[in-house]
């Protein structure tokens, strides 16, 4: 993306979603050169399909047209607030096709193994995604996978365990402590 | 059960809320808990936003320039495709654009009203405004035989085919006031919205379309216009699946629930069979 010269901080993200709020569309572009990317990245993931991807994306992109003038700066950050408008559209789209269909394994690997992010993946997140992603290499890979399928692929305790083919009380007992571990390594308590 | 006297436990039901594996009736109760007490609902909300940022640590990757396409033709703007920022359009030159019209402006921002008031509206109030919506689908059929001939003369068939309305629905608020239509073309996999009474959509929420199965739980069928009017693809859905459609308010994109809607549902009607 040319457009990029900026640096993409969770500021600009906010003043580009003020000026989108307005109706501007320049800003709606630029927004859309600077976080398309990563939330087409984010629909790709849950729906595997590139069509379906991005039908996603321009459905979120209609909604966050729509909906700019609700954001809340102390909320969320930016690309957090638009991330969960992909989130819900590619979950939503998903249940609708009804797929049972799943490439997913073998996509999850490099989300879930791997210890050092792609640093310019990271510039682009809120710095809660870092600090978030930094306690999710603090689980075993297995509590982190189960952890993933949950929130990235809306799977249900039975489901994950035949993904990951072990029986469905590890997988209960592996998402209680990486939850309990992801909590108090961001500082919530035990 | 006093939940307070084991703090743990909310936690992690929370925690598994957030995460999407409190399932069932146990993800219904915790909802309801978390309504009434202040608490509970911290927890869930302080668990939403702990596990938020996960949808961002996904590696970035590039769409096709037809998407940008797809969502300027939605909304009806236009803007430079060089890549650098363009000049903002201002009010005057707006309508002189060509392509679509701009799109409707935003429903002026209504008074919080009725939602406010819509703790009580849960559950799907479907048996007790059957008949009304067997009356009012009756009186819609022969509303739509009068209203076909009436289809612009300058179209032709091949640009537009022929609506076939296989199944109709007319959902009502608490009060058996029907408030939309949804007529649902099976053979165009499309559903036509078409209002009826008043629709007051708080300014950060949106209309959710769910299909109701004779058993089984709420299938979704997409997040709706605001303005209630207008069509939404039916994709892969069929109407012989559902007994019942409904609509629910939600945060922008959605319920967050998979199998049920978040927040009240405030339309509901039977989906008959228009023929």
């Amino acid at each position: 993306m040319t457009a990029n010269t900026r640096e993409l901080t969770p500021e600009t993200l906010a003043a580009l979603l003020e000026r989108v709020a307005k109706e501007d569309a320049a800003a709606l572009r630029e927004l859309y050169d600077f976080a398309a990317p990563k939330l087409f990245g984010l629909a790709l993931r849950i729906l595997t399909r590139h069509e379906w991807a991005e039908e996603v994306l321009q459905d979120s992109f209609v909604n966050i047209w729509r909906f700019a003038g609700d954001y809340k700066r102390d909320l969320s950050a930016p690309m957090t607030w638009m991330s969960a408008i992909v989130r819900n559209r590619a979950l939503d789209h998903l249940r609708r096709v009804n797929t049972q269909e799943t490439e997913w394994s073998e996509a999850l690997d490099d989300l879930v193994a791997t210890g050092d992010p792609d640093p310019e993946t990271l510039s682009a997140v809120s710095l809660q995604a870092r600090l978030l992603d930094g306690c999710m290499q603090q689980l075993e890979p297995a509590q982190r996978q189960a952890v993933a399928l949950a929130y990235l692929r809306d799977q249900s305790h039975s489901e994950i365990a035949e993904t990951l083919i072990v029986p469905l009380g590890t997988v209960k007992s592996w998402i209680r402590r990486g939850l309990s571990k992801l909590k108090s390594c961001l500082g919530g308590g035990v | 059960m006093n939940l307070h006297r084991y703090p743990q436990l909310v936690d992690l039901l929370a925690a598994e809320y957030a995460l999407g594996t409190l399932r069932g009736g146990a993800r219904r109760r915790l909802q309801q808990y978390a309504e009434h007490d202040v608490v509970i609902r911290k927890s869930l909300e302080e668990w939403q936003q702990r596990l938020a940022p996960l949808a961002e640590l996904v590696p970035p990757r590039m769409p096709s320039a037809t998407v940008w396409e797809a969502i300027e033709q939605q909304l009806g703007i236009v803007t430079d495709r060089g890549g650098a920022p363009t000049r903002p359009p201002t009010q005057a030159d707006r309508p002189t654009r060509p392509t679509r019209p701009a799109r409707p402006t935003r429903p002026a921002r209504p008074a919080r009203n009725w939602l406010d008031n819509l703790a009580f509206w849960r559950g799907w109030a479907i048996g007790a405004t059957a008949i009304a919506a067997i009356a009012a689908v009756v009186a819609v059929r022969s509303l739509l035989l009068i209203e076909a001939p009436t289809t612009g003369p300058s179209q032709t068939v091949a640009q537009r085919a022929e609506a076939e309305v296989s199944h109709v629905a007319v959902l009502n608020d608490k009060n058996a006031q029907p408030i939309m239509l949804v007529t649902w073309d099976e053979a165009h996999s499309t559903m036509t919205l078409h209002r009826l009474g008043d629709v007051q959509l708080p300014p950060d929420r949106a209309m959710q379309l769910w299909g109701i199965p004779a058993s089984g739980h709420p299938v979704s069928l997409g997040v709706l216009p605001n303005s209630g009017n207008g069509q939404v693809s039916a994709a892969q859905q069929r109407p012989e699946s559902y007994a019942a459609l409904a609509i629910s308010i939600e945060p922008p994109g959605g319920s967050t629930n998979p199998n049920a809607p978040s927040g009240p549902v405030v339309f509901s009607g039977k989906l008959l069979p228009a023929s």
